[in-house]
């Protein structure tokens, strides 16, 4: 399905669909999408490698912000977006960029906090929406993504 | 074969059955009745679905499949039960991270199964025609902690010989899966090894999944359990076949 045909499509994100009865715990595979184990093998090197450069600044991403950002795939890998990029900055934090022509959806994760900042911005850069979003506000999420592919 | 630190992160075991004849979702709510002093909390679970084989025939409301968890107060010990099944999971929490054994966890199930049937009786419903006995060990391996690539996956599992990480460029493995399936004189083990996420904490994680089953002589207790014991040797064995001694090292055999 492409993004343009998402129009009348909301999507459930609050179960996966990788739960292998009978378990409990909930586990999203690297398989769910097809550029997930790709990004997260980036998250790794910018976790274990990440460049500390003079006069920009440190741009490794902390763990606990790198688990976050994980927390946040097992969810988005679920919603058919395109192919997100990530934009470490100094500090140790990360943003998820994803994409559709000039159009933008970032999720920016800070160190030792666990919620997200979203922004919504068009093809002028102007901002459509944003805030402060918690991985518990699923249906949130749902609307936030439903809206940008629906644009 | 015990361990001190194994991998397990979450177990299930019990029974499949056929559906209960006049069973619908009234009687999961009173059959929590039963269980609430030993559960008493409960959690609704994503219904495992059947295809249908009618793909026309109506949806009969009074017995939409609803697989509801009943849980104790630890939130370690849990029933669940759906109209065609009902098990007993334990799972580690961060407070309770000591898997109790399958000598502590089935007379768990003996209780929850006895209060099951209890209840049928009661109420003068059919006792449940098992066709099978189920025995899964969900095995959380974290990324850091015991493997670092998918190149170690061959110290963990003698399944698994791998193979050289690519050498164009500086080219690494970025996922590897695998799943088996095999017969054994009586009953079956399925192994399924996945890279995943964990949910709760963002972890990268190998899930080890080993499920042990077999069909039951027949639905008396006796019969049940004495099928549930063989699998757990089987699922014994299997773990002791498939898991190389440097991984059990690891998890501090004893």
């Amino acid at each position: 399905m492409s993004a343009s045909t998402a129009t009348a499509i909301r999507f459930d994100l609050s179960i996966p669909d990788s739960v292998r009865p009978p378990q409990l715990e909930r586990v999203v595979e690297f398989e769910s999408a097809r550029w997930l184990p790709s990004l997260l093998a980036d998250l790794r090197s910018l976790e274990a490698r990440g460049r500390n450069i003079d006069g920009i600044g440190d741009l490794r991403v902390a763990n606990t912000t790198a688990d976050n950002v994980r927390r946040l795939l097992t969810v988005i890998s679920a919603a058919p977006l395109p192919e997100p990029r990530l934009a470490p900055f100094s500090g140790g934090g990360v943003a998820l960029i994803c994409s559709i022509g000039g159009r933008e959806l970032t999720f920016t994760a800070y160190p030792d906090n666990r919620d997200f900042i979203y922004s919504d911005s068009d093809e002028n850069d102007e901002i459509v929406a944003d805030g402060v979003l918690t991985l518990e506000q699923p249906n949130r999420l749902a609307e936030l993504i439903t809206s940008f592919l629906s644009r | 074969m015990e361990f001190a630190n194994p991998p397990v992160a979450e177990t299930s075991l019990g029974f499949y059955f056929q559906k209960i004849e006049g069973w619908n979702v009234l009687h999961q709510g009173a059959l929590w009745e039963r269980f609430r002093s030993r559960y008493s909390e409960y959690e609704f679970l994503p219904p495992i679905m059947e295809i249908p084989s009618q793909p026309n025939a109506g949806l009969d409301l009074a017995s939409i499949p609803i697989r509801v968890g009943f849980t104790d107060n630890t939130k370690t010990q849990l029933v669940q039960m759906q109209d065609g099944f009902l098990l007993h999971n334990w799972r580690k929490t961060p407070e309770i991270r000591e898997y109790p054994r399958y000598e502590a966890v089935n007379p768990e199930l003996q209780q929850d199964w006895s209060t099951f049937r209890a209840y049928l009786h009661e109420r003068s419903l059919k006792g449940p025609v098992v066709t099978r006995c189920q025995m899964d060990y969900f095995n959380h391996l974290v990324r850091g902690e015991e493997w670092q690539d998918f190149s170690d996956l061959s110290n963990l599992f003698t399944v698994w010989n791998g193979f050289r990480q690519p050498t164009a460029g500086d080219g690494e493995l970025q996922m590897v899966s695998f799943s088996f399936s095999y017969r054994l004189k009586s009953g079956t083990v399925n192994v399924v090894v996945q890279p995943a996420i964990r949910k709760s904490d963002g972890k990268e994680i190998i899930q080890f999944t080993l499920s042990s089953s077999m069909a039951p002589k027949s639905s008396e207790d006796k019969a049940l359990f004495a099928c549930l014991d063989e699998c757990h040797d089987n699922a014994a064995v299997a773990f002791l076949d498939f898991t190389t001694a440097q991984a059990r090292e690891r998890w501090k055999q004893k």
